[in-house]
């Protein structure tokens, strides 16, 4: 066990070093400094009016958790796997004395660390600009820590599940970048934003992540109220309901929604292993 | 001692056979694996090397499934013909940390590297980024990684490739060395020259399968009954010729200015009669020279057989 873990270690060190070291990585860097910059901008042209609060909420669900995380986990983990083994240089790693599931499990690890801190510096690094704008200028209510909190839970878990779908696709299939691409846009845009009544969108992760962030953020309203409303499908005021008695009633816990997302990534995540270790991933045909 | 061993063997890569039915016992010492392209080296290598398993049969390193027992596979020196790194990364740099793996410390693995480039002649280009390497350069730190694990079983898949003359001879006598400490060493090649330099040891394999195994002169007793080249020397090519002509053994004749070309259809037989007509000093007979016994002419026959 001591040497599985080991070399786990070492193999998620070395693909950590080289995730973050590559062009790609800097490429979504860019995107998550982007996200801060609209964040400031947008602060501070618009606080005074709609609540820092709110905007944080609304931006930050619609470009980090609804597309930049998503994005970001997914092309990394499928990178990891997948760019070795259509170059070969897998071949080094597997014909070492280390176990396959160590080498997946590495590399799956690298990728959650690299979007964890991709993610994570553009959220925080928006959160601190919100924070000093909105004191500097005096907008309406201060940015709340359980505002921030709730996303920043939301994005610290979600890696964990979308780098473990994305290994899966890496190890399964070939074109593993447009199962992921398929995935992101199709599944969790497309089915995480159907009806609550239909179901579907519980099965996404991206739905879990949102309910963590309306559940916790209770000092963001007016973003409530628009959740609450979106929840029911626009039935809010015809049924005559509170924001809040939706979101009590049809919004999971926090607790529920973390282990939901975690759920995910175990059963992605033990599916990859498997096949990981029982698929040959150097077909030998090239040379004879 | 069998280091390797392969149970009826053989491998698909969907509808395309790889490898079929292969049987093979390997021991200590330098052992040439010759064919062409897409003969089945690579894949027989990769089985070894834990990269691949077998569709039917099995393979054993040591008495284990290298595919299922990674510690066996610190056993296993494996340079493989594929030429892509972690390419940003220093040479020493990228050794080391696959030191890590065969389960050096942080201090060891920086020792191993040390031992292991200088093996290679490689410790002048240490510095070096993979990228910037030569095709030669790449080769010997492929070798240089496959000594980590000081392995009982070297599989080494076309090693002289891209390298120059000097680097040629250093790698043959660094093969011929680890062969001589009682290493197992498996080299594959194409080029019959290659593996010549290295052993007179051979298995060859043609469309996945083994056609001989042996030395030279073993795998060319095999084919006793395989039609044969002859030149032979004397001084009246044309009596001389008629008389081979009227032999069964004989397919045909070449004549030539001093003497003439036989192709022979069975050699036992024809070797007799030899004997008997160039003793007849009315021919003058003065050398008979096989044109076929080197290993393209060995190979040839094997792969039309």
């Amino acid at each position: 066990m001591t040497g599985f873990v080991r070399t786990t270690w070492l193999v998620a060190l070395q693909s950590l070093r080289i995730l973050l070291g590559s062009k790609k990585s800097l490429f979504f860097f860019g995107l998550s400094l982007l996200y801060a910059g609209v964040m400031a901008l947008v602060v501070f042209r618009f606080g005074d009016r709609e609540g820092v609060n709110e905007l944080f909420s609304m931006l930050t669900l619609i470009i980090m958790v609804q597309a930049l995380m998503p994005l970001t986990a997914m092309y990394l983990s499928i990178s990891a796997i997948r760019d070795e083994i259509s170059e070969r240089s897998i071949v080094f790693l597997l014909s070492a004395p280390v176990p396959r599931p160590a080498i997946w499990l590495g590399k799956y690890l690298a990728a959650t660390v690299s979007s964890l801190v991709i993610i994570g510096v553009g959220f925080f690094l928006a959160a601190i600009l919100s924070w000093n704008l909105q004191g500097d200028l005096r907008f309406g209510a201060q940015l709340q820590a359980s505002t921030v909190s709730s996303f920043g839970i939301g994005l610290l878990v979600a890696p964990f599940a979308y780098c473990a779908i994305g290994s899966f696709f890496a190890l399964s299939f070939k074109r593993a970048m447009i199962w992921g691409a398929v995935f992101v846009f199709a599944w969790e845009s497309f089915a995480g934003s159907t009806p609550a009544q239909s179901g579907v969108r519980s099965a996404t992760v991206v739905d879990a992540i949102r309910s963590i962030a309306i559940k916790g953020s209770v000092a963001a309203t007016g973003f409530r109220r628009e959740m609450a409303d979106w929840i029911t499908g626009g039935r809010l005021w015809m049924d005559g309901m509170s924001p809040e008695a939706v979101i009590d009633k049809m919004v999971p816990s926090i607790p529920h929604s973390i282990w939901n997302v975690l759920l995910t990534a175990l059963i992605y995540l033990g599916l990859a292993l498997l096949i990981g270790s029982r698929k040959d991933y150097e077909s030998g045909e090239q040379n004879g | 001692m069998t280091t390797l061993s392969y149970r009826l063997v053989s491998k698909w890569y969907g509808n395309v056979l790889g490898v079929s039915q292969v049987d093979l016992d390997i021991g200590p010492g330098v052992l040439g694996l010759l064919g062409v392209n897409g003969a089945g080296k690579s894949t027989l290598m990769k089985m070894a090397a834990g990269l691949l398993k077998p569709s039917l049969g099995e393979v054993r390193v040591l008495g284990e499934d290298p595919r299922n027992q990674a510690s066996v596979r610190a056993h296993i020196g494996y340079c493989p013909e594929v030429d892509r790194f972690y390419e940003g990364m220093r040479v020493e740099s990228w050794i080391q940390g696959m030191a890590r793996y065969f389960g050096y410390s942080a201090r060891g693995a920086k020792e191993i590297t040390d031992e292991v480039l200088a093996k290679v002649g490689m410790s002048e280009n240490r510095r070096k980024r993979l990228s910037e390497c030569s095709k030669g350069m790449r080769q010997r730190t492929k070798l240089a990684r496959a000594m980590l694990g000081k392995p009982g079983l070297y599989l080494l898949d076309e090693p002289l490739t891209g390298l120059d003359p000097l680097g040629r001879h250093d790698i043959v006598s660094l093969v011929r060395e680890l062969g001589r400490q009682g290493n197992s060493v498996i080299v594959s090649s194409h080029v019959l020259e290659e593996v010549e330099q290295m052993t007179d040891q051979l298995v060859l394999i043609h469309q996945g399968r083994l056609m001989a195994r042996g030395s030279i002169s073993e795998i060319r007793d095999q084919i006793q009954d395989q039609p044969r080249k002859m030149a032979i020397g004397c001084e009246h090519p044309r009596r001389m010729g008629r008389e081979l002509l009227a032999l069964p053994s004989v397919e045909g004749i070449e004549i030539q200015e001093r003497g003439l070309k036989v192709h022979v259809l069975e050699a036992g037989a024809f070797f007799q009669a030899l004997t008997k007509i160039a003793a007849d000093p009315i021919h003058g007979v003065h050398s008979i020279v096989p044109l076929d016994e080197g290993l393209d002419a060995v190979f040839g026959y094997l792969v039309n057989k």
